[in-house]
């Protein structure tokens, strides 16, 4: 295989993950996101560039990472790290040396090679589970080239593709990649373009068309909503979407809880909260919501 | 017992009402010491004085079946006791006579008192063992003999309890002051022929010896006299039922007693006919084995799913049991599994925390023909495990790539619930390490696992499967300290080179091997020392008429008689040499960080002043349980040296001595006394827990790295059996989905080329825990779609809230 010297910026690589497609499959995350929805369990996945996570409970006030900061990056105080300074360069120094393993650097790269020498690691768990690659984020076509060769590497390698997007990406881009996907988990949030936009940054039409063309294209797809209260908890919201998609032909849809699981990595990145405060639907309330979509689906699942 | 789980909890039994009640009232009961067996034993020997010693131990069995307290609880269909009330102790005084007698006389270690499986200890009975029973066995235990024996180097090399060190280094106490258990009887050979035809058989055998042939016939004298007091036995508790049948008012209840006095009349002397007489055949053996005749755990019940099922088959098709009858009977056998119990001196008893009894039966698997042979009963066992979750019996389940999906499932949805059973065991590992041990094609892929996780012919072996462990971990820091203990500066070991002077990994791991040998040698020293004395003093007439091999030579299974003849000594923390390995070959070699001495400092001075080396070897080396070849190549040959040091050694009647991977629970003991380790852990830490488990926290990638780590370690080589714990959240297992997935998963180990795993499915108790000790548990596993999954990296509402949630959670 040659090696083109694409590079991808990658900010997870999660294996055994059993909740996002067939089978146990190994993730990868990849960072930048053209959204930015208000309850991103992910922070960091959203800029397409490096960034710092300082984590507040294992930060133990040593100043170690200021010392060995070649570039006076780090200022610490008696409460711990009070700033990370644009004049970071990520080199990873003070993450090696932290005391309390609480510094964390979001982004790193990677090559199509080395992805798939990580991925290929658990090939029997995919053989034996129907499982294989998954890549997510950020958004993962916003890194369409270096998405279209890793899919492609790993197809013709006989691992099993799927990707977990959002929709927003050029009409033709989107067009290409399915190619190379075996599994599509693509989001719908909401049909209303404006509470949409209010809610995720980004507008649903594009959305929309490329799910026109995944309908017409691919079998294997699996519309994701998150249900997020005060946004889209409603019978009506949810029936909105199930009919869109089923009047395309899609007959699968996952519906999938809000949690606040990512809330820390908020505080760890110097960031609010969007959501802070809101509780997680109940149980009962998902229940509501199943049986509303199952009106116009076959088959709705609660979480993936 | 398992800890309270929200699956568990949630899990509706479904049982019938005389189970439920005898399996509430099996948790009720309390370990107390039972001096029955000891009081008749005691007498007869002194009885029997100047007689043939395998006769003697013969009438000693017999005297103790006759005049023993027996007992049918209400509701029993199932009957049997070794003690005189559920989960009471038998103490054997010629092998536990000199310790107990010091131990009960102590403040702090008297089993009523001392930290570890406590006992209860009724004044009576204390008395009757202090001024009746330990006296007169005061110059007659294998400890007495053995330690006149062994040399003062070897005793504090190797008897932790014993020596003059602050550490020893191996743990080989077991044989010192147990029996011979560890095996794989052949149940089934009375099963199906009945006592009275081994009878017969040691009577046709004994005529044809020749008349100088006397240890040949003392050995059938032996087997005669208590297989008819076995018989007898059986019909004590045919009298008892038919008197307590007389006075039961209850019509139902009355009927089973009036069945139970037939069936003891008929079994174990004659062939079982239907189930419940073999099952009833089966228990009259087991507590005869365990308990009565010897003292030692891991009489292990082997592939009872296979030698059950002609009785069941035939059962169902005459039309005489449902499945539910069957159901019962084998969730009764369970319970009657849980009333046993083992006494281990105070020392033992935190090599092998927790009454660890390991009764271990075995499931499914290939047949002789390589196919796969699970059967109706395999499920109905794995059901058993699900509704009546007791510390016994331990519950092995044989998986092979071509096991049917449904097995495979099963085993998931039973691994759901927390018990932590079954125990898997691939049989493409330990089908090819039973070949290494010089079994047949067939009876290689007939294998049962003894005990935790040792495997074993079935049937003919007697292998001694747990007699000793070496703490490797020891090794490695005597390595680095010229044989010095880094803890107190005393010399445990060969004086190895400075390791100043060491220039390449090759040092390292040479002197590592020179430490490694030397407790080898002092390991197989101590424990053929002890074996040489029960073949000696206590031999096994009873076990020893259902090992094959045996009866056909006339010779006890202590004495070399059994067809495979093996002992089994385990190496101890292969992952942290591992792990130390790779921090020297990376820090010292490879980035030059520091020098060997100045490591070798760091070491002895535990760290301090050293905390940036500390850090490096702890946090910027690999770690095993990382699917890392780097390190995991050097767990793998830590493992090695060992395993092919151990096969050097011959036993004192021809037993093959064989390395396994596992610690029970001694990784704690056995860290206790070892010093700072390069692997970044300071002295007096636990260990790595199980055998290959990753050490505490180091696992940072998930169940598939674990799983491809572990596979890496030679266990063909170490064919005394490997250990790796896992730990999974119930989120894991939640839906239908996910166990199906769980299942494949399992299957994957299959291909990974592991031998053994064990789940643990966390309890929300341990969330709790967790949150108030998080460097214990760094590495705990929390499933959330599309978001990181280290529990520890929540803050504190998020985790409280976890904590709350995880029963019911999506995540």
């Amino acid at each position: 295989m040659t090696e083109n010297g694409l590079k991808g910026k990658v900010f997870d690589i999660q294996k055994y993950s059993i909740h996002d497609g067939m089978g146990v499959r190994t993730i990868v995350f990849l960072k930048g996101c053209p959204l930015r929805c208000r309850w991103c369990a992910n922070p960091e996945s959203q800029l397409d560039t490096k960034e710092m996570l300082v984590s507040r409970p294992k930060c133990v006030s040593c100043g170690v990472c200021e010392q060995i900061c070649s570039k006076g990056a780090m200022t610490v105080d008696a409460n711990g790290v009070t700033r990370v300074s644009e004049n970071c360069d990520f080199c990873g120094e003070c993450v090696k040396a932290c005391r309390g393993r609480g510094l964390r650097i979001a982004g790193d790269e990677y090559t199509v090679d080395q992805l798939m020498e990580e991925v290929l690691k658990d090939e029997i768990f995919y053989i034996s589970t129907g499982g294989g690659l998954t890549v997510s984020g950020g958004e993962p076509l916003s890194q369409y080239e270096f998405l279209k060769e890793l899919l492609n590497r790993a197809q013709m390698r006989g691992i099993n593709t799927a990707i977990e997007t959002c929709g927003v990406a050029p009409e033709e881009h989107f067009a290409d990649i399915l190619n190379y996907v075996d599994w599509l988990l693509m989001d719908l949030k909401h049909m209303d373009d404006a509470k949409h936009k209010e809610w995720t940054g980004g507008s649903n039409k594009v959305i929309l068309k490329n799910w026109e063309t995944a309908a017409k294209n691919k079998k294997q797809i699996i519309c994701r909503i998150p249900v997020i209260p005060g946004f889209n908890d409603t019978e009506e919201e949810i029936a909105d979407i199930a009919r869109f998609v089923s009047s395309i032909g899609i007959n699968e849809i996952h519906i999938l809880q809000y949690h606040n699981l990512g809330e820390s990595k908020y505080l760890a990145l110097g960031r609010d909260y969007p959501l802070s405060g809101v509780k997680q639907p109940p149980n009962e309330r998902m229940d509501e919501l199943k049986a509303c979509a199952e009106k116009h689906i076959e088959k709705v699942q609660i979480g993936g | 017992m398992e800890e309270v789980q929200s699956y568990q909890m949630n899990h509706k039994q479904d049982v019938t009402p005389r189970v439920k009640k005898l399996f509430d009232e099996a948790l009720e009961a309390v370990p107390s010491v039972c001096v029955e067996r000891a009081r008749y034993w005691t007498q007869s020997w002194k009885e029997t004085e100047g007689e043939p010693l395998q006769v003697r131990r013969g009438k000693a069995i017999a005297k103790v079946l006759e005049n023993m307290s027996i007992y049918i609880r209400d509701g029993e269909l199932i009957v049997g006791n070794v003690a005189r009330k559920p989960r009471a102790s038998v103490l054997c005084p010629e092998y536990m006579g000199t310790i107990m007698a010091k131990e009960f006389n102590d403040p702090e270690k008297a089993p009523n008192v001392r930290p570890f499986d406590r006992h209860d200890l009724d004044f009576q009975t204390k008395t009757e063992f202090i001024e009746e029973i330990f006296p007169y066995w005061q110059d007659k235990t294998i400890e007495y003999f053995s330690m006149k024996e062994l040399s003062k180097e070897c005793v504090d090399a190797t008897l932790p309890s014993e020596s003059d060190f602050f550490a020893a280094p191996v743990a080989a106490e077991i044989h010192l002051r147990h029996g011979a258990g560890h095996l794989n009887p052949d149940y089934e050979k009375v099963l199906k022929y009945g006592a009275r035809a081994v009878i017969d058989e040691a009577r046709e055998r004994m005529e044809k010896l020749a008349p100088d042939e006397d240890e040949k016939r003392e050995f059938y004298e032996a087997v005669i006299i208590s297989y008819e007091a076995f018989i007898k036995f059986a019909h004590r508790y045919a009298d008892l039922a038919t008197q307590m049948a007389e006075k039961e008012n209850d019509a139902v209840r009355k009927q089973e007693l009036l069945e139970i006095a037939k069936r003891c009349m008929w079994v174990p002397e004659n062939p079982a006919r239907t189930f419940v007489e073999a099952m009833q055949s089966f228990w009259f053996l087991q507590i005869i084995m365990f308990g009565i005749e010897q003292d030692d755990t891991a009489i292990s019940p082997g592939r009872i799913d296979q030698y059950m099922y002609p009785f069941y088959k035939a059962d169902k098709e005459a039309g005489i049991l449902t499945d539910d009858e069957a159901q019962e009977l084998i969730e009764l056998m369970f319970i009657k599994s849980a009333h046993m119990s083992v006494m281990w001196d105070c020392v033992m008893s935190h090599y092998h925390a927790g009454f660890s009894l390991t009764q271990t039966i075995t499931i499914g698997g290939v047949d002789e023909n390589g196919l796969d042979a699970t059967n109706e009963l395999s499920y109905m066992f794995l059901e058993a495990e699900a509704q009546v979750p007791m510390f016994q019996p331990e519950f092995a389940a044989r998986i092979h790539k071509d096991a049917p999906f449904e097995y495979f499932k099963k085993i998931a949805e039973v691994s759901k619930l927390g018990h932590g059973k079954p125990k898997m065991f691939v049989d493409e590992t330990a089908i090819p390490a039973m070949l290494k041990r010089g079994a047949t094609l067939e009876e290689a892929r007939d294998y049962c696992i003894i005990g935790c996780v040792e495997p074993t012919t079935s049937k003919n072996t007697c292998g001694w499967t747990n007699a000793a462990s070496v703490n490797l971990a020891k090794c490695m820091e005597l390595a680095l300290n010229e044989g010095k203990c880094l803890i107190t500066g005393e010399q445990l070991g060969p004086k190895t080179k400075d390791p100043a002077t060491f220039t390449s990994m090759n040092d390292v791991i040479n002197a590592y091997h020179e430490q490694v040998a030397y407790f080898t040698k002092l390991m197989t020293d101590a424990v053929s020392c002890f074996i040489k004395y029960h073949g000696q003093y206590a031999t096994n007439p009873f076990t020893s008429a259902i090992i094959g091999g045996c009866m056909e030579q006339g010779k006890d299974m202590i004495r070399g008689g059994a067809k495979y003849m093996a002992i089994g000594v385990n190496g101890v923390a292969a992952p942290d040499v591992g792990d130390v390995l790779a921090a020297i070959d990376m820090i010292v070699f490879q980035q030059k960080e520091c020098t060997m001495a100045e490591l070798a400092d760091a070491l002895r001075k535990n760290f301090e002043g050293y905390d940036d080396l500390r850090h490096k070897l702890l946090h910027n080396v690999p770690k095993y349980g990382n699917d890392n070849e780097f390190v995991d190549n050097y767990v793998r040959k830590a493992g090695q040296i060992y395993c092919k040091e151990v096969e050097q050694y011959t036993g004192p009647y021809g037993e093959q001595y064989w390395g396994g991977e596992f610690a029970v629970s001694s990784n704690v003991p056995h860290g206790l006394v070892t010093g700072a380790l390069a692997s970044g852990r300071k002295a007096k830490e636990p260990l790595a827990n199980g055998g290959i488990s990753a050490t505490n926290g180091s696992d940072m990638n998930g169940p598939t790295a674990v799983i491809k780590s572990a596979a890496k370690v030679d266990s063909v080589t170490a064919c005394n059996g490997t250990l790796l714990n896992m730990r999974f959240s119930p989120s894991v297992l939640k839906e239908e989905r996910d166990i199906v997935k769980f299942a494949n998963f399992i299957r994957a180990y299959c291909l990974a080329g592991g031998y053994h795993i064990q789940f643990n499915v966390v309890s929300s108790d341990l969330l709790k825990d967790a949150q108030k000790k998080p460097e214990k548990y760094k590495n705990l596993l929390v499933r959330v779609a599309g978001y990181s999954a280290y529990f520890t990296e929540l803050n504190k509402e998020v985790q409280d809230d976890l904590i709350a949630r995880t029963v019911y959670d999506q995540m």
